[in-house]
């Protein structure tokens, strides 16, 4: 038992250290070397100011907070850790590679996110804190509402909860008062002005977490905790290439086959 | 196959803390939703947030199940505590 708890409390340690190392040196070099990931002028952004920076993330700090307390109750220190830092950095690093693809490879411009206090590579925390407590929430949600359903069900319900209430968040913020992040290329298929492919984005990633995290347990009775968790991130790896390898296959299809469309609805 | 410590799969309480994740989804859908498209000037903004309803409509659901739970939990401590 002891053993297990010495072991627990290392990959803690290690877990959250290698974060907080990276998301200082992301801040660091997002705030003071710019130049380094050609990181977008913030001029004409609104609420860049030092304490509307510091309250946008306080807000999904504190909310992250509660479902951590919730998790830690449920799940115990170590599935509650792995849930906070497996679904911060699967989407912190999904975006990232959206948005440094898009600047670097020279295909074409994708989006990017004009402010925050901390960074993780080019993902706010924020973002990545707010992943975090909406895919809890959501499959939290599900699990009671969908109570005697299977896994599969329960992690669709999940997504779908996620993404609708995307509908109504991304068109209020990309709005020019709010400008908290910005579409530079549009898809072929837009829902209120925002590309399809961001809501397909939402659902899938909240959909696949759900379904990796509950392997989890089958994964630490088999392999222990260390092998365990380096497996689950092995996993999230392998899942982030192959959302990167069915957009560019969507985005080659849509580019070919689909028409220009924006569904709108009063003018958004 | 399942988690079968997860709270996501079970989730059985009697405690305030269960109300967390759905007080977290609901602030984020105020925060980031609902009180800034107030300050937005683009007209239907505001109104556009109907098409959030199914995801109130869930939220609402779970907050239900929740409650009910507690109040069920509630009445059988309360009965044993008359026997």
């Amino acid at each position: 038992m002891e053993k297990i708890k010495t072991e627990e409390k290392r990959l803690l340690i290690i877990n959250f250290g290698i974060l907080g190392v990276l998301v200082f040196a992301s801040t660091i070099l997002h705030h003071f070397f710019p130049g380094v990931l050609s990181v977008p002028s913030h001029q004409g952004i609104p609420f860049y100011d030092f304490p509307s920076l510091l309250m946008q993330d306080l807000i999904p700090i504190g909310l992250s907070y509660i479902c951590f307390v919730h998790s830690l109750k449920y799940l115990g220190p170590w599935q509650a850790s792995i849930f906070l830092s497996g679904s911060f950095v699967f989407t912190g690093l999904e975006e990232s590679m959206w948005i440094l693809a898009g600047r670097f490879s020279g295909i074409q411009e994708t989006y990017y996110f004009s402010r925050a206090f901390l960074w993780f590579f080019e993902t706010p925390v924020m973002a990545c804190l707010g992943w975090y407590f909406i895919a809890y929430s959501c499959v939290y949600i599900s699990s009671l509402i969908l109570k005697n359903r299977g896994l599969w069900t329960r992690a669709i319900c999940g997504g779908l909860i996620a993404m609708n209430i995307d509908l109504w968040v991304d068109p209020v913020q990309t709005s020019p008062e709010w400008k908290t992040w910005f579409w530079l290329a549009p898809d072929r298929i837009n829902i209120f002005s925002i590309p399809l492919s961001n809501f397909i984005g939402w659902f899938l990633l909240i959909f696949l977490f759900a379904l990796v995290f509950e392997k989890l347990p089958v994964l630490e009775k088999r392999y222990g905790q260390t092998w365990a968790t380096l497996r689950f991130y092995g996993i999230l790896l392998l899942l982030e290439v192959g959302i990167l390898i069915f957009f560019g296959i969507y985005g080659t299809f849509a580019m070919k086959y689909i028409p220009l469309t924006n569904l709108t609805l009063g003018g958004i | 196959m399942e988690n079968p410590q997860s709270a996501i799969r079970n989730p059985q309480s009697s405690h305030r803390v269960d109300y967390y994740p759905l007080i977290a989804i609901f602030s984020f859908w105020l925060t980031s939703a609902f009180l800034p498209s107030l300050i937005v000037v683009r007209p239907y903004i505001t109104i556009l947030g109907v098409v959030t309803i199914p995801a109130l409509v869930c939220i609402f659901l779970a907050f239900r199940i929740v409650y009910r739970q507690h109040k069920m939990k509630g009445k059988e401590q309360g009965a044993r505590g008359r026997e």
